[in-house]
C-alpha cells in the first residue's frame, strides 16, 4: 500500500523534479512523491487518483502553471496548491494567490531556503489531512456554524469551495435559509456541510432573507453527519475530498521506479482500455493494440518464436509493451531511462499485471 | 517436418528456414537501402520487417509519442530499430 499522503510535483526541469523526490522522501510523514514535467501529465495523474498537495512551477511550456492551476481550480478544488518559481515578481505572486494557491514559494537555493520549503510543504499536507476553512483553520463548517448558532449570531456564513459558493443566513442564531448553485433551503446546507475545506467569510445579516429551513440547527447537523457517514464510500459532487475516491488496481503497478502512466487495453477492442497517468489514453491504446498486433504476426511470418515484448524510447519518454493472452500492457516511463532500466521494469510490471 | 510443414495455418507467409542476424537499412518508403543479411533471406521477409518497424513509428508519432528507438524481444530474434535521417536501421539478432 501506498502512503496516505501523496504529493505531485510538476515542472519541466527533471533534475529539479528528481531534488524535490528526494528532499520531500525525507519527511517524517514519508510521503508519496509522484512527478510530472507536462501540465497535460499532472492533470492526468491527478484524474489517476487523489493527491494531497501539488506543486507546480509557473514557466512551462504548452501549458503554463497558470493553466494548470485553473484546471485543478475547477476540477479539483479541495487539493492544496503551491508554487514553486524561480519568478520573484509580485505581479505573478498576486495572480497565482488570487487563483486560491495557498503558497507561493521561489525556488530553494540556500540550505535555509531547502529547510523551509520541506517545513512548509510538510505543513500543507498536514494541515490537509485536518481540513478546515482559511481562516478559521482546523474548523469545520459545522464546527462554524454550530458557534454562531450558540451565540445566537445574525449573519451571513459564505463558504467558498473551489468554484462552489455557499450561503448560509442565520438570524438570532435561528438558521433560515440556504443556498449552493441551484439548490436552496436544506438540500443546499447539507451540500454545503459535506465541504471538507475552502474559505470562509463572515457577511452582514440579512433579516430580509425569507424563511425556507424550518428544522433545527442541531437537527440538520445530525442529520447531516449521518449522510456524510453514508457517503464516506463515495465522492460528494463539489466536497473537495476526494479521499473516497477508488484508486485504480493500475496505481499500484505505476508505484514501480520511472512509471510515467500504464494502459491496458484488450486486442480488438481499442476502446475499452484502461489507464492510469495516460494524457492520450484513447490514441495511446490504439496504438499500443495495434503494434503489439503487427509485431506478433511479423514474429509468426518469421517464425522468430513467442513474441515478448517491446521497448522503444523517444526524445519525451520511454515506453514498453507486453502482452498476455488477448491483452495488451502499454507503460509509459519517464525520460532519461535506459532501454535495459525500462525492459526490466516492464517484465516486473507484466508480471504483476498477469498475477 | 514435411508432414509438420503440412499443417502449419501459414502456408503464404514468406519462411526464414533459419533466423537471420545482420543489419540492413529502409527509407522513408520503406525501401531497403543497404544490407548485411545473407542472401538466403527472402526479400520480402525484410521488407516487411521494414514496413512493419516503420508502421509502428508512424503510428506512434500520430499517437502524439515520438519514439526513434524499438526493440522487439521474441523468443528466437531481437529486432532493434533506429530511426535515422531520412529512414530506419534494423538489426537483427537471433537468440539461439
Amino acid at each position: 500500500m501506498g502512503s496516505p499522503h501523496k504529493i505531485l510535483v510538476l515542472d519541466d526541469d527533471d533534475s529539479f523534479l528528481e531534488l524535490c523526490r528526494e528532499l520531500l522522501s525525507t519527511l517524517p510523514i514519508k510521503p508519496e512523491v509522484r512527478t510530472a514535467s507536462s501540465g497535460a501529465h499532472a492533470i492526468a495523474l491527478l484524474e489517476a487518483e487523489p493527491y494531497s498537495l501539488l506543486l507546480t512551477d509557473l514557466r512551462m511550456p504548452n501549458i503554463d502553471g497558470f493553466q494548470v492551476l485553473a484546471i485543478v481550480r475547477r476540477r479539483f478544488p479541495g487539493l492544496r496548491t503551491v508554487v514553486m518559481t524561480g519568478v520573484a515578481e509580485d505581479a505573478y505572486r498576486t495572480r497565482a494567490y488570487a487563483m486560491g494557491i495557498d503558497l507561493y514559494l521561489e525556488k530553494p537555493k540556500t540550505p535555509q531556503d531547502i529547510k523551509m520549503f520541506v517545513d512548509c510543504v510538510e505543513s500543507l499536507v498536514v494541515r490537509e489531512e485536518q481540513g478546515g476553512f482559511r481562516g478559521v483553520q482546523n474548523k469545520t463548517i459545522t464546527d462554524i456554524v454550530q458557534m454562531e448558532s450558540l451565540s445566537q449570531s445574525s449573519v451571513t456564513l459564505k463558504f467558498t469551495n473551489g468554484p462552489f459558493v455557499g450561503k448560509i443566513w442565520l438570524v438570532n442564531g435561528d438558521l433560515i435559509d440556504a443556498e449552493m448553485g441551484g439548490l436552496v433551503g436544506e438540500d443546499a446546507f447539507k451540500k454545503i456541510i459535506s465541504w471538507k475545506s475552502g474559505t470562509f467569510e463572515s457577511l452582514p445579516a440579512d433579516p430580509e432573507r425569507a424563511r425556507r429551513i424550518m428544522n433545527s440547527v442541531q437537527g440538520l447537523l445530525l442529520d447531516s453527519a449521518q449522510m456524510l457517514d453514508e457517503m464516506a464510500a463515495g465522492e460528494v459532487p463539489g466536497s473537495g475530498g476526494a479521499k473516497a475516491q477508488s484508486v485504480s488496481p493500475l496505481a499500484e503497478l505505476a508505484r514501480n521506479p520511472g512509471v510515467e502512466f500504464l494502459l491496458t487495453v484488450p486486442l480488438g477492442k481499442a476502446q475499452e482500455f484502461q489507464h492510469y497517468g495516460c494524457e492520450n489514453p484513447d490514441k495511446t491504446a490504439l496504438w499500443a493494440a495495434s503494434t503489439v498486433e503487427r509485431f506478433d504476426q511479423l514474429g509468426d511470418k518469421l517464425k522468430a518464436g513467442t513474441f515478448q515484448q517491446i521497448v522503444a524510447s523517444g526524445s519525451q519518454r520511454g515506453v514498453g509493451l507486453a502482452s498476455k493472452g488477448e491483452k495488451v500492457l502499454c507503460v509509459g516511463f519517464q525520460r532519461g531511462r535506459t532501454t535495459t532500466q525500462i525492459l526490466e521494469t516492464l517484465k516486473t510490471i507484466a508480471a504483476q499485471w498477469v498475477s | 517436418m514435411g508432414l509438420l510443414d503440412f499443417f502449419s495455418s501459414k502456408k503464404d507467409a514468406p519462411l526464414l528456414d533459419r533466423l537471420p542476424s545482420g543489419s540492413f537499412t529502409v527509407d522513408r518508403e520503406g525501401k531497403v537501402l543497404t544490407s548485411t543479411l545473407p542472401r538466403s533471406v527472402p526479400e520480402a521477409s525484410v521488407r516487411e520487417i521494414g514496413r512493419t518497424v516503420m508502421d509502428a513509428m508512424s503510428s506512434a508519432r500520430d499517437a502524439n509519442l515520438p519514439l526513434g528507438e524499438f526493440t522487439i524481444h521474441y523468443s528466437g530474434l531481437r529486432i532493434t530499430a533506429r530511426e535515422q535521417r531520412g529512414g530506419v536501421m534494423i538489426f537483427l539478432a537471433p537468440l539461439h
